[in-house]
Formats: C-alpha cells, structure tokens, sequence
C-alpha cells in the first residue's frame, strides 16, 4: 500500500513539474517539437503553442532534416499545422548565437497572424534542437512582413499575460 | 430489540439530511453558478462595448503607431483597464499599457489575440477565489482591412468580492439551513420512533398474555389506526381467551361428572357384598356413563374439527337423499319415542356443501327433534327456496325452547333443561356443531320457538345454480 502510494505521490510530483513549467524537457533524446493548438485555450499558461515529443529518427542524418520532418506537421490530433504542405528548409545553419533557416518560397503564402505563429513555433523548436539564443527566418527569394527576414528570440514574444497583479485603476 | 444503527429513526433522520443537503448544494451551486454567469454576462458585454470602442477609435487614425495610439488611449477616459495591448496585423505590439518598454515590437500571441487577428471578437473570463480576471480582445479595421487588433484585460477584485461575498451568504444560509433540518430530522424522528416503540412494547405485554392493556395513542395518523388496529385485536384475543377458559371449564365439568359415577359405582361394587344382579345393574350403570364419555369426546373431536381449517372438496348436492338418509338413520329412535317423521322434499335445490357435514347438520337437529319431544309428537322436515338461498325447515311440536335461552343454545354444553338433557344423553355440543359446520359452508342457521309448542330450526344455504355458474 505505501509502496502504491509513494508511486502516486511520485507521479503526481512529475505531472505538476512538467505541466507547471511551460518548458520542455528533453526527454530519454526525444526532441520537442512545437505546434499551434488545434483549439484555442483562453486559460492555458501555454497559450496557443504547445509541442510534442518525437523520436530522432535514423534518416533525419542533420538539423536540415530534422527541421523538414518537423515542417510536416504534427502526430498529436490536438495540434495543427500552420506550414504550407510544400514548405521545406532549403538551408540550415548556426552562426554563433543565430540559428538561419533559410525556407522555401511557398512559406510567404502564411499571411498575418499566421505567419507569426509560424515562425515563433520554428523559433522555439530550432531553440530546443540548437544552442542559439536567436533564431533569424528568411524565405527564398520574398520578403516576410515587408522583411528579409524575421529575427526571433525567446524573450520577444508574450504567450500569455500574467500581468494580473495590478489592478484596475 | 431494535438497535440504534438498524431504527427508523436513524435511517429517517439519515434520509432527510442526505435529500435535504443534496437539494441544498444543488440550489447553492446553482444560484452560485448563476450569480456567476450573469456577472460574466454583465462583464462581457461591458468589456467588449469598450474593446469595439477602441478598435473604431484607433481604426479610424490617419497612421497606427505607438505615439497616436498611446495619445488616442489617454483621450479615452472610459477605458480603464488592468491592460491594453494594440497590435498589427502580424501580432506585433505597437502599444501596451502594461510594460511599453519591454512588450512593444514583440510579438503577441495570447490566444485571444490570436482569436481577434482571425477576425472574431473574443471574450474570456475567469473566477478565482474574489478576483475576476476578464479578458476581450477585438479586431482593428482601417478601411475594410484588418490591420491589427486591441487586447484589454481587467483584474477586478471588487466584483470578484461582491460574487465571493454573495456566494459566502448562499453558503452561510445552506449552513443554517441545513443545521436546522438536522434538528428537526432528529426531532421528528425521535417523535416518531418513540410512537413506534410505544406500540412495539404494548404488543409485548400483550403477548406475555396481558389482554387487558391497551395501546394509548394520540393524533389521527396511521400509528394512530395502527394502535387502535392492535387493541382491536386485543379485544378479540380477549374474548377468544375467555371462550377458551370457559370451554376447558365446562368441559372438565362435563368429562367430571360421568368419571365421578363411575368411579362411585366402581366403589359401591367393590366395598359392599351385592347379588350378582345388582353388580349387573352397576356395571351396566358404569357401561353407560362410559359410553357418554366416549360420545362427549367424539362430539369435542368433531367440534374441534369444525373449528379448524375445512378439510375435502365441496360438491353440489341436493339434500333430499341425505334427509331421507337420516330418516332411516333415526326412524327406530323416533318409532321406540313415538314421534312421527314427516318429509316435505319436493322443493329441493343444488348447493355447494361438504357432504359429511350436510348429513351431520340434518342429523343433529333431527335427533334434537326427537329428543325433545313429546310422546305422540312429531319432526318435518321441509327443503324449500327463498330467493338465492336454500332453505332446510326442521320443526318439531315437542316442548320448546324459552326466549331467554334463545340466543345460548348455540353455546357449548349449554343445556335448557339440564336434568332432562343428562337423561336424554345430550352433551350440549350438537347446535354448536351444527352452527359451525353451517358457518364453515357460508349458511346460516336461526331458530323460532315458543315454549310447550315447538321449536323451528331454519337453515339457510346459497344455491348453487349450474346454469348461471357455468356462464
């Protein structure tokens, strides 16, 4: 009975940890992977990214190719993809602190808040895979957003507003 | 002995605080729910008026950059709010109320924001012990075009309150409420138990064989009809008793008398020297009580079986052939008293009737009207039919029963003329015999009399029409 009880002791203490955080664990080598939420959760600490955990697979070889399987889109049914199907990185590399990923030209059919969403899920993904602090995206032969490229990090973007200490004046 | 854990009183009392509470917290989580939802209501469309407000506003600016909008917000003295977040198109903060300094140029994924650059108006609310944390966002339109959206989130902590404060009254009331039904529950069940065990223990008494108490029970409920139900049947058990005693009493008397002859002529033969034909008179004496003996106790046998369970299968018979039956039985007896039989059988019917017990019946008061008669007298036996009912009419001319002894004759061992009975051999058991054996077969038995002119003994049964039967 204790031996039970220790164990669900331990697994709640696990649950808490991992749930609570909001970061990923690398777990046993598997790779966090981040997506758009299917469904929008207005009460979520997550806000509307999340990931999922994948196996490293054999032909994946380098990053070029870890980062096309994660263009193909999500395994959990409660992520989405936002990637155009025929999206792909032409070229991978890491400079220092900045990750580039150079993408096809279909990327820049993304428009708006998509477009966002987009690439603040590859930033935080190739941060995961990466020692990089900034993740710098450019696609072949547009612009994004009226830019070259979209420098991202993970202190430029806000997921979920946690400001609620202050009151109402 | 009922216990505690196992009484009514306790499964009463556990039944209506579990059904009262469980209403209870129904209706405390209901109008809790509801006081909610219509704060949320209250909220949502105040936060959202204020959002559509400031998307129009800053919508209809020239340029939406930070200094026009940040001027365009300090213009707007209704919106005050805990945040106010605007964005462009791409989720990219131009102005945040909150932390200008840190927030503006990153991008602003909240998924209400999200919601609102996908062209929706978004509401969202959450409660949390005395705050209420709202948050709206709305999209900017500038042109026809979606060109960002405004995000705004309220911390309220007064109508957080004020919910808090309500929902601790509903809970305070529940409380109190709830206090009180478990007070009455257990008064009420308290009432109520001891009322039970009131006429538990009176049953006790009563059975121990005290049929003089009775139940004392107040009110005009079921414990009421059922305590009078209770001294109801103690009555009867009471009368029963009585009947009882009085029947072993009599009985010992009856089996007495004839032992007590016996036993002085047994005595008489044994302690004086007597000629052979006196010990002959003597025992013969002795045969005799013996043999009252012997029809006292095959009477008693016989009433004893009247009274209990019906044993046989009724048949549907006419009574004339059992009548004529007992005449042959009885003729020698009627010939050696010179009475006369006569028989008037051609009105006869079917009825339904245990066979033994139609000639017991016929037998007995026909040996009545002969034993009872005077030399010269006569016995008819007439069947006839009044309406649904077979009737049998045995009347005798012999010397009548008196009025005040009318109503007994049905009695066990009640004799009219004791002396005369003794002589004639009657044990005072034939009429109650006759009248249980009637009874049993759903009749009924009266009797007219007049004193030195005769007696009419009329039974009565149901005919059994085969006709209207069988349909």
């Amino acid at each position: 009975m204790k031996r039970i009880l220790l164990c669900l002791l331990a697994a709640a203490v696990l649950f808490v940890s991992v749930g609570c955080s909001g970061q990923t664990a690398q777990k046993d080598g598997q790779v966090a992977f981040y997506y758009k939420r299917a469904h929008l959760d207005y009460n979520s600490a997550e806000g509307v990214i999340t990931y999922e955990f994948r196996e490293p697979q054999e032909h994946w070889g380098d990053l070029t190719n870890v980062l096309n399987a994660y263009l193909d889109g999500p395994k959990a049914s409660e992520l989405t993809n936002v990637f155009p199907e025929d999206c792909d990185v032409l070229m991978f590399s890491v400079l220092e602190d900045v990750a580039n990923v150079h993408l096809s030209s279909s990327f820049v059919r993304l428009q708006g808040v998509n477009l966002t969403v987009a690439c603040v899920c590859l930033t935080k993904t190739v941060l995961e895979l990466t020692p990089a602090k900034t993740v710098r995206i450019s696609a072949e032969g547009v612009t994004l957003a009226g830019e070259q490229y979209l420098e991202l990090d993970a202190q430029s973007v806000l997921l979920y507003d946690d400001s609620n200490a202050r009151k109402t004046p | 002995v009922v216990r505690w854990y196992g009484s009514n009183q306790l499964r009463y009392a556990v039944i209506n605080v579990v059904l009262t509470l469980a209403v209870l917290l129904f209706l405390n989580v209901y109008t809790s729910q509801t006081s909610q939802k219509l704060f949320y209501q209250s909220k949502e469309s105040s936060m959202i008026e204020k959002c559509l407000l400031a998307s129009s506003e800053i919508g209809d600016l020239d340029v939406i950059a930070h200094s026009t909008v940040a001027r365009k917000i300090a213009q707007m003295d209704s919106l005050r709010m805990s945040r106010l977040i605007v964005t462009d198109q791409f989720g990219v903060a131009i102005y945040d109320s909150y932390s200008p300094k840190i927030t503006e140029g990153s991008y602003i994924l909240l998924p209400e924001v999200v919601a609102a650059l996908g062209d929706n108006d978004v509401f969202s609310w959450h409660y949390h012990d005395g705050t209420m944390l709202s948050r709206v966002a709305t999209p900017i339109y500038s042109s026809g075009a979606l060109v960002g959206c405004v995000y705004m989130m309220e911390y309220d902590t007064a109508q957080g309150a004020m919910i808090q404060s309500l929902q601790k009254n509903i809970l305070n009331i529940t409380v109190g409420l709830e206090a009180l039904i478990i007070v009455y529950s257990i008064f009420f069940s308290r009432i109520f138990s001891e009322r039970i065990r009131r006429i538990l223990a009176s049953i006790r008494i009563i059975r121990v064989g005290d049929y003089t108490h009775r139940v004392k029970m107040g009110g005009s409920d079921e414990l009421r009809a059922l305590a009078d139900e209770v001294n109801d049947l103690t009555d009867k058990l009471q009368i029963s008793e009585n009947k009882r005693r009085l029947f072993v009493s009599d009985a010992s008397h009856e089996l007495k008398t004839p032992l007590a002859s016996i036993k002085l002529l047994s005595d008489s033969i044994l302690q004086n020297d007597m000629d052979m034909e006196t010990v002959r008179e003597f025992v013969g004496d002795i045969g005799n009580e013996a043999e009252r003996l012997n029809r006292m106790s095959q009477k008693l046998l016989s009433l004893s079986h009247v009274e209990s369970q019906q044993d046989g299968e009724c048949e549907i018979v006419y009574m004339a052939p059992t009548v004529q039956k007992v005449v042959r039985m009885l003729s020698v007896i009627a010939e050696k008293n010179k009475i006369r039989i006569v028989t008037e059988l051609d009105n006869d019917s079917p009825i339904l009737i245990l066979e033994d017990d139609l000639y017991q019946i016929v037998f007995n008061l026909v040996e009545n009207g002969i034993k009872y008669n005077t030399p010269g007298g006569s016995v008819t036996i007439r069947l006839d039919r009044d309406g649904d009912n077979a009737l049998l009419q045995i009347t005798d001319n012999g010397m009548g029963i008196p009025e005040n002894a009318l109503d007994m004759i049905f009695e066990r061992f009640y004799r009219v003329d004791k002396a005369r009975s003794r002589k004639s051999g009657s044990s005072g058991l034939g009429l109650p015999i006759v009248r249980g054996m009637v009874e049993r077969n759903q009749g009924s038995i009266s009797v007219q009399s007049r004193v030195g002119k005769g007696s009419v003994f009329t039974v009565a049964f149901p005919v059994f029409d085969t006709e209207e039967e069988t349909e």
